[in-house]
């Protein structure tokens, strides 16, 4: 785990907890969302393709096209939430590994997904203010209470500093040190800010195997 | 079944939750009266410009469907197909609206194009004839010219006040009279006729008289124009943006070959210039669409 003060460092010194690889190593091959209403399942693709490369495991890596049709994504109105990880599931379960969805995520539930070996990195929605204050977008325009979520991909967390991936990063009106897609906040602020206020506060997604939790029969051996 | 106990606002997210899970995670409300909501749809537009900087921009699409808590805590909604139709059927107004305050901008282009020329001719022959001998009987035109379309256009161009028809003969109207009065002779004169037919009728032209070749015309330029003025300017537009662009708005399968025709076209007829691998829209054209965008609101569909 790389601590960093509150004025980030070089990206080349930045290494992940889960497999000590360079973060800009890690998106190297992530997606950016073609489009406007696929941050969920974008990110569901690209957190699978990097479980599926560092387990080897060819089985679960799902293109964007079946995920669109497992999630029954449709044009401007996106995918259908409550589907996800039930219809994920069935494709997945059958190769050791499950979908995982919670509505209340923790800090400590993120530092234990991060370091895991056997999971994908974490996604997590965020407040739509975080799109606004950290990223420049919708400012003046009109308001509507509640407005939509958006979700990104945790790539390592420390109690100073959350990194992440945004596959809305290219958008962005504020520059990053970082490569395209990666960024950075206080984790104070990512928690609070923006995690927590979500409407779908603290939710969590992740792949882990769907033996995680139980005693595997070979520990008995 | 939704447990509703709670604060009105804990009832309004509890809904909300719900409609963002089955329907979409971009739906959000108005008009929460403590049971139901009106529930709209916030379109999230990436605007990608290749000098500017790319942003995102959203469009509210209004009124597209109810929620509500029933009885014994049931919530009742719309299908999750309906409500995709419903907001299909939402953005298809913004679209269209946006034709209806680009045409002004446009037809003085799109009318000197060689096929909408040729498609036009019937109107220009009846403005020939007129010119010429100051008034002609409608049994004439229609003996000599053989065109089926005769009565329809000339009652299309009176109907405008271009020509006036009694007993039979066709005579100048009013504002035939008015663009001569203002010096304004052939050729100009047909073409400034020709394009308000254009401008006024594109909907009777394309849908009733099946002059469809107005319509590549119109949905190439709303393809370009219409994510310009949510951007505020001109961008420069690369052609893989253009074509998707074009694509989302119309539901096209990808044709490369026919798409790449038809924007030259566009480009021929001088609505969008070309400067290295982007497109470009014209001031002009810009300036009339967006006061006319601006005063009818095409991005807040009532």
């Amino acid at each position: 785990m790389v601590w960093l003060s509150s004025s980030v460092g070089s990206i080349d010194d930045i290494r992940d907890s889960k497999t000590n690889r360079y973060l800009s190593d890690i998106v190297k091959h992530f997606k950016r969302q073609a489009s406007p209403s696929t941050c969920y399942t974008v990110s569901i693709h690209n957190i699978l393709t990097e479980l599926s490369e560092r387990q080897g495991d060819k089985r679960i890596k799902l293109s964007e096209k079946r995920i669109n049709q497992l999630t029954k994504f449709r044009e401007f109105i996106g995918p259908k939430l409550e589907i996800v990880v039930r219809n994920i599931n069935k494709e997945i379960m059958k190769y050791g590994y499950k979908a995982y969805e919670d509505f209340n995520g923790t800090y400590q539930q993120l530092l234990d997904i991060l370091k895991d070996t056997q999971c994908s990195y974490p996604l997590v929605g965020l407040a739509h203010s975080y799109l606004v204050n950290e990223r420049g977008l919708f400012r003046g325009e009109e308001n509507i209470e509640l407005p939509p979520d958006h979700v990104v991909t945790v790539i390592d967390i420390n109690e100073e500093n959350t990194f992440f991936f945004d596959p809305y990063g290219r958008y962005s009106r504020f520059q990053s040190d970082f490569p395209e897609g990666i960024f950075t906040l206080s984790t104070s602020r990512f928690l609070d800010e923006y995690w927590t206020k979500a409407l779908f506060c603290n939710w969590l997604f992740w792949i882990g195997r769907s033996d995680a939790g139980t005693q595997k029969l070979d520990s008995y051996l | 079944m939704i447990e509703i106990n709670g604060s009105d606002t804990d009832k309004m997210k509890k809904l909300l939750k719900y409609a963002r899970r089955n329907l979409s995670p971009y739906i959000y409300f108005s008009d929460w009266d403590g049971r139901s909501a009106e529930m709209g749809l916030q379109i999230q537009e990436p605007i990608i410009d290749e000098e500017g900087g790319s942003t995102i921009r959203f469009l509210l699409l209004k009124r597209v469907g109810q929620i509500q808590f029933e009885e014994g805590n049931r919530i009742n909604a719309p299908t999750r197909s309906e409500f995709e139709r419903k907001v299909r059927e939402q953005y298809m107004r913004i679209i269209n609206h946006s034709h209806y305050a680009l045409l002004p901008a446009i037809y003085d282009r799109v009318v000197r194009v060689p096929e909408v020329n040729l498609a036009m001719a019937p109107f220009r022959k009846i403005l020939i004839s007129l010119e010429e001998y100051g008034n002609i009987s409608v049994d004439e035109l229609q003996r000599e010219l053989r065109l089926s379309t005769i009565n329809r256009f000339s009652a299309l161009l009176q109907e405008l006040g271009f020509i006036e028809i009694k007993e039979g003969v066709i005579s100048p109207g009013a504002k035939m009279k008015g663009l001569k009065a203002q010096s304004i002779d052939p050729p100009e004169l047909y073409e400034k006729i020709l394009s308000e037919v254009i401008q006024q009728r594109s909907k009777y032209l394309t849908e009733v008289s099946h002059l469809t070749m107005i319509i590549p015309y119109l949905r190439w330029s709303n393809a370009y124009y219409l994510p310009s003025y949510e951007a505020g300017r001109l961008v420069r537009m690369g052609k893989d943006y253009y074509i998707n662009n074009y694509i989302s708005y119309y539901r096209m399968p990808e044709k490369r070959i026919v798409f790449v025709n038809q924007i030259q076209r566009v480009l021929d007829a001088e609505i969008l210039t070309r400067e290295k691998d982007y497109f470009v829209g014209d001031e002009k054209i810009f300036d009339t669409y967006s006061k006319i965008a601006d005063k009818e609101k095409i991005l807040q569909p009532a």
